[in-house]
């Protein structure tokens, strides 16, 4: 179980006027994941879903608050949750001129993995993320759809218990998006807790069982689709989010 | 073209306010030393026009110059002029001061200072000339290995060259050569950049971005 | 209606096996054209020839009627772009945009762009680099669109983008449309993107065009048919376009919903989505 409590985060910009300027990026938000468990983060551009899923990462210090991972924190155990811990961001660049299967040997060893053990695993996430052939391959060669299940894989090679994925198909065509849907789903069924933040709502719909949908650093409303639904009298999440977020519904 | 020459130098507003700092420490030794002072600030912005292209491939502005209403040609023109007019004007600002601070010390040696104002900026533009199709070709971060080959290769070749042959030239074309240095070369390096820009532009012509 | 973009035989190789090849495709001036296919099937390489960011093998492409890589500075002063990943370095800020593209651009309409830098509240002094992934794609729209444009470009305009901001995205690519001059080729992942606003659609795949069609004949016209294996053996190969074996039941992509309704009276013939097409169409056999 993963369980967020109030978190805060405060940033300092300078204005045009150049004066110093607080701000939260996060403001007191509290929700909880529990095994087996996809949780959707969701809400628009700046509402501060990346700092959130920064700071769960051990990324960032919150300002306040606390992250609960089944008993152990941050403050304590830093090292032993982030053996447990995946997290993809929404960024990061990989290192381009390896094969896939060398990245991921490489990351075995950042995260300590034993020697036999990393064999045998990356076979296992490659035959779920469907990269047998081009397993390798050099990284620059590959397609956005290919470089992005990279991506997932390099972060999975430790087998984590906590999965934060930050907008994992964007830009990803349908194929790609669905082969790391149903490997969601996979993982979800073998008891992982999965945070997942994306910007389309059908696709949250397809997959989360919870929802935390926040705006402006505040949970704007918690639920299950279902209840999310119900509670804004809509049909469907793309409806709801209008509704809760503001901004014309199209059409 | 006067937009992508206007870019070069926006970006180079964060770079400047950070020069005239270490400019203000340079000034102060000036003004107890009593050699010119132009090499070293002249070099630094050099150097400084370097980071702009790593800024333009981090973000592909080449593949975006390109999609614009200009050309591959243009593009390569630009830089070259950019950064050739950004070197006159360095030189120049820093002449001036020279001299004033000469006058102000009453140790200006005109001489000394049109020769070490030329130097810089013809041994810093032949730098250009030959830095320029490696980073145009290989990419920025390729082009400073090419560089560090090429010096090493250059020097190893001409100590090699040396010993080998015996260089004697006649005492008359040596004074001839001395009294007419300026305009030959001037001649000489405005060749070598040339050459150097058509090279740059052929390579960039056949580049995919 | 005029064409806007004729594409003749164009080839591009790439060493490691992709080739682009495109025999014939008229783009029709005042029409917005979506274009589809799984990454790395050549959307890119084509808009990037188009362009003339890559060098094609061979081929002719005529913009505005105009050969594009004899009349390059003309034509490219009527196109607007937002590229995936392509633009000014981000240390610039977007006033140095302004200053930059008022040299670049003839037409370049300074109150607009500033008036686009209000609607989206970005802040003209703040460097790019400062700005989040849908501040950037704003900034990169409102470049593309001030200086009036008669041909969009979008390459991936709307990832990235929260459902909000793309409403509002959209409805500024609609606006442009109304003007029966403009025309808009677009890629993109986001097929209700597509429904909203595409007219025609070109489907492709390992550089090639399997499919280009007007939308409305894709939705009115294509359908899936689902039958068990006993049916499947009694439909007629020709009918076949593509299909799928899944666990219980076949799908099988056909032409002419209502022709098949009739001949094969056992089985279920729906509607079908673009998603669903996409993914019969590469995943499914012929």
């Amino acid at each position: 179980m993963l369980q967020a409590k109030d978190l805060k985060k405060k940033f300092v910009k300078i204005n045009d006027k150049k004066e110093r300027q607080e701000f939260y990026a996060d403001n007191g938000i509290s929700f909880k994941a529990n095994k087996g468990e996809v949780v959707g983060i969701l809400g628009p551009n700046g509402a501060g879903k990346t700092t959130l899923l920064r700071m769960i990462a051990g990324i960032l210090e919150p300002t306040e608050g606390v992250i609960d991972f089944n008993g152990l924190n941050y403050e304590k155990d830093e090292i032993s949750i982030k053996k447990k811990i995946a997290y993809l961001s929404g960024n990061t660049k990989i290192y381009r001129t390896l094969t896939t299967y060398e990245l991921l040997k490489m990351c075995g060893d950042f995260y300590e993995v034993e020697k036999n053990k990393i064999e045998q695993r990356i076979t296992e996430i490659a035959k779920l993320l469907e990269m047998d052939n081009f397993l390798h391959q050099r990284i620059e060669n590959l397609s956005t759809g290919q470089m992005q299940r990279v991506n997932i894989a390099r972060c999975l090679v430790h087998d984590p218990e906590y999965y934060i994925l930050d907008e994992a198909t964007s830009g990803l065509d349908i194929i790609s998006s669905q082969i790391i849907l149903d490997f969601i789903k996979e993982e979800k069924k073998k008891g992982k807790t999965i945070l997942y933040s994306t910007h389309y709502m059908e696709e949250a719909e397809n997959i989360c069982d919870y929802v935390v949908m926040i705006n402006k650093g505040v949970v704007m409303k918690e639920g299950t689709p279902e209840e999310i639904k119900k509670a804004t009298k809509t049909t469907n999440l793309r409806d709801a989010f209008f509704a809760l977020i503001g901004g014309k519904n199209e059409k | 073209m006067r937009g992508l020459i206007k870019k070069d130098v926006l970006m180079m507003k964060e770079s400047i306010k950070l020069s005239m700092v270490l400019l203000l420490v340079f000034l102060i030794i000036a003004l107890k030393e009593e050699n010119t002072l132009i090499f070293i600030p002249a070099f630094l912005s050099t150097m400084l026009f370097m980071t702009t292209f790593s800024y333009d491939e981090y973000n592909n502005w080449n593949a975006y110059a390109i999609s614009l209403p200009t050309t591959r040609k243009k593009l390569v023109r630009a830089k070259y002029i950019a950064n050739l007019g950004m070197l006159a004007a360095v030189v120049v600002i820093f002449s001036i001061l020279t001299s004033i601070f000469g006058l102000i010390n009453n140790n200006l040696d005109l001489e000394k200072l049109v020769f070490s104002s030329f130097g810089c900026i013809f041994s810093l533009a032949i730098f250009q000339s030959v830095l320029y199709p490696f980073i145009f070709k290989f990419g920025i971060e390729k082009g400073r290995i090419g560089i560090l080959v090429g010096v090493f290769g250059f020097t190893g070749l001409v100590s090699l060259l040396k010993d080998k042959l015996d260089i004697r030239l006649s005492k008359e074309l040596l004074t001839m050569l001395e009294n007419n240095w300026l305009p030959l070369a001037t001649i000489v390096v405005i060749i070598l950049v040339f050459i150097s820009y058509l090279i740059s532009q052929k390579i960039v012509e056949k580049k995919e971005f | 209606m005029k064409n806007i973009i004729e594409i003749e035989n164009l080839v591009k190789k790439y060493d490691d096996s992709f080739e682009l090849n495109i025999n014939n495709l008229n783009l029709k001036s005042g029409t917005v054209i979506g274009l589809i296919g799984e990454n790395g099937a050549g959307k890119t390489t084509l808009i990037k020839s188009i362009l003339g960011i890559i060098n094609k093998d061979c081929g002719k492409i005529k913009i505005f009627g105009e050969e594009s890589d004899k009349k390059e500075e003309e034509i490219k002063e009527n196109i607007g772009l937002v590229l995936d990943n392509i633009f000014f370095p981000e240390i610039l800020t977007p006033s140095d945009v302004n200053l930059i593209m008022k040299d670049i651009y003839k037409n370049w309409d300074v109150s607009l762009f500033m008036q686009y830098l209000k609607d989206f509240k970005l802040e003209p002094k703040k460097k790019i680099k400062t700005f989040s992934k849908g501040m950037r794609k704003k900034l990169e729209i409102a470049t593309a669109l001030a200086h009036h444009p008669k041909l969009l470009i979008l390459d991936e305009a709307t990832s990235g983008l929260d459902p909000v901001v793309r409403g509002e995205v959209l409805d500024i690519f609609l606006d442009f449309i109304q003007d029966e001059e403009h025309t808009i080729l677009f890629s993109t992942h986001i097929t209700s993107d597509l429904e909203s606003i595409a007219d025609h659609i070109i489907f492709m795949d390992e550089g090639k065009v399997i499919l280009e069609k007007r939308r409305d004949e894709i939705t009115d016209q294509y359908g899936v048919l689902k039958c068990d294996i006993n049916d499947f053996e009694k439909i007629e190969k020709e009918d076949i376009i593509r299909y799928r074996k899944n666990k219980y039941d076949y799908e099988i992509l056909i032409k002419d919903r209502d022709k098949m309704k009739k001949k094969y009276k056992n089985s279920v013939v729906d509607k079908i989505s673009i998603d669903e097409l996409m993914i019969l169409m590469i995943k499914g056999e012929a």
